[in-house]
């Protein structure tokens, strides 16, 4: 009763990452069980976000079993957040490119890029657009972003830095801060639209 | 001009807290609007305990896999030395002796052979070679037999030598000459042996005879010899 007490104290405690070192160590698979609970509903619904709910269970399953496989690669400097959803994208991109749902296009953000939004100079019209949207306005809006974008943005509001994202998508900084703007941009596009 | 310059400055100072307040709501709106979207996209519990079942399970088998491990690398380890062991055994080209002797042990540590069920081969050999260990011992022992009187001879008697020569009459009387070797040594006691008188006249011109002589030389006696020639 006491250890079980203990345990629950002494998780309740701990980062994710000191989690994922304990389980290292121990081989305790209470430990991922923990962090499978912490961090389970944010992994799906970035994945889902992307995919479909039925390809984000699968994708979440394959990444946790995956995270038990190569827990030996785990390093001290890593952030376990940014180490999951990295192999939790990896895992998608595999299923998108099995399903050859997913073909990555570098010239997709270029031609996007000219899409430049002149919102911003309609204040009044901005702010009621954002006062009056809902979650199925902002999902549809969300969904009509190219992946790269969506990704990115997705990340950023899961409160990952520039640098975490940049590992996660293997792209350098500017190009997701590109990412970023053109999502925020195209996301605001879309919804006044819609509104309109 | 100043004054218009200033204004405008207050004015692009003024747009600017705008742009970056309106960015700020908008973010903070977006943020929201994430979590809700993160919360109507929430996984079903039952997915999550799937997922723990699932690693529970994996965890399990790993565990398990994990004690049988190292019996079953031991138990692999030993088989593959003893089929190593046997290989290196049965397939070493350049000592045929060795393989003579392995093919032995693997005889000799099966039940012993009867004779009923030697091959013919096999019964063969070993009549040849109890044959040839008689027969050795046979020689051995003629050998030692020989040895010894050899010896004996040799210590009791003084030898004596021979030599076949052809005889001819001259002027001076009669003449021995000997021929090219044909000198042999006899093993015969001196002492036992009688004096004899050569007749000479007995002995034919031209015809061989062997001459015995003592080892210092000394012309013992003659004797017709109708076997050898010069």
């Amino acid at each position: 009763m006491l250890k079980i007490l203990s345990h629950t104290w002494l998780a309740n405690k701990l980062s994710s990452h000191d989690k994922m070192q304990k389980y290292v160590e121990t081989n305790d698979i209470k430990w991922l069980e923990q962090l499978v609970r912490q961090h389970q509903d944010q992994l799906f619904g970035f994945i889902a976000a992307q995919s479909s709910s039925d390809l984000a269970a699968d994708v979440c399953q394959q990444t946790w079993l995956k995270v038990m496989d190569k827990k030996h690669l785990y390093r001290q400097q890593y952030q376990f957040k940014a180490w999951l959803f990295t192999i939790a994208r990896n895992i998608l991109l595999d299923e998108f490119r099995r399903k050859r749902k997913y073909t990555e296009n570098s010239s997709e953000i270029e031609s996007l890029a000219t899409v430049t939004v002149t919102l911003e100079q309609d204040t009044s019209n901005n702010e009621r657009v954002f006062k009056d949207v809902d979650i199925i306005l902002y999902t549809a809006a969300l969904n009509k972003l190219n992946f790269q974008q969506k990704e990115a943005l997705m990340l950023q509001l899961e409160g990952f830095s520039l640098k975490q994202i940049s590992d996660i998508c293997g792209a350098a900084e500017e190009t997701i801060k590109t990412r970023i703007r053109y999502a925020k941009q195209n996301l605001k596009q879309t919804i006044s639209e819609q509104l309109k | 001009m100043t004054s218009t310059q200033d204004e405008l400055n207050h004015k692009k100072q003024l747009n600017g807290s705008n742009e970056s307040t309106k960015c700020e709501k908008f973010d903070q709106t977006l943020a929201q609007l994430h979590q809700q979207h993160i919360q109507s996209t929430a996984s079903k519990p039952e997915l999550t305990q799937d997922i723990i079942a699932q690693l529970k399970q994996k965890h399990q088998n790993q565990t398990q896999l994990l004690k049988w491990q190292p019996w079953a690398a031991l138990t692999c380890a030993l088989l593959v030395a003893i089929i190593s062991f046997d290989l290196i055994q049965l397939s070493t080209p350049n000592r045929p002796e060795q393989q003579i002797q392995a093919s032995n042990i693997i005889v000799s540590l099966g039940s012993p052979v009867t004779n009923l069920d030697k091959p013919d081969f096999l019964k063969q050999l070993e009549a040849e070679l109890n044959h040839n260990q008689r027969l050795s011992i046979a020689i051995n022992h003629q050998l030692k037999a020989n040895l010894e009187t050899y010896s004996v001879q040799d210590q009791a008697s003084q030898s004596i030598y021979s030599v076949v020569a052809s005889l001819s009459k001259t002027q001076n009387g009669w003449q021995l000459t000997y021929c090219h070797q044909t000198q042999a040594k006899i093993y015969q006691n001196i002492a036992a042996l009688q004096p004899k008188k050569v007749n000479w006249e007995e002995l034919v011109t031209n015809k061989s005879v062997r001459v015995f002589m003592d080892e210092s030389g000394k012309l013992l006696f003659v004797e017709k010899d109708n076997t050898s020639s010069c």
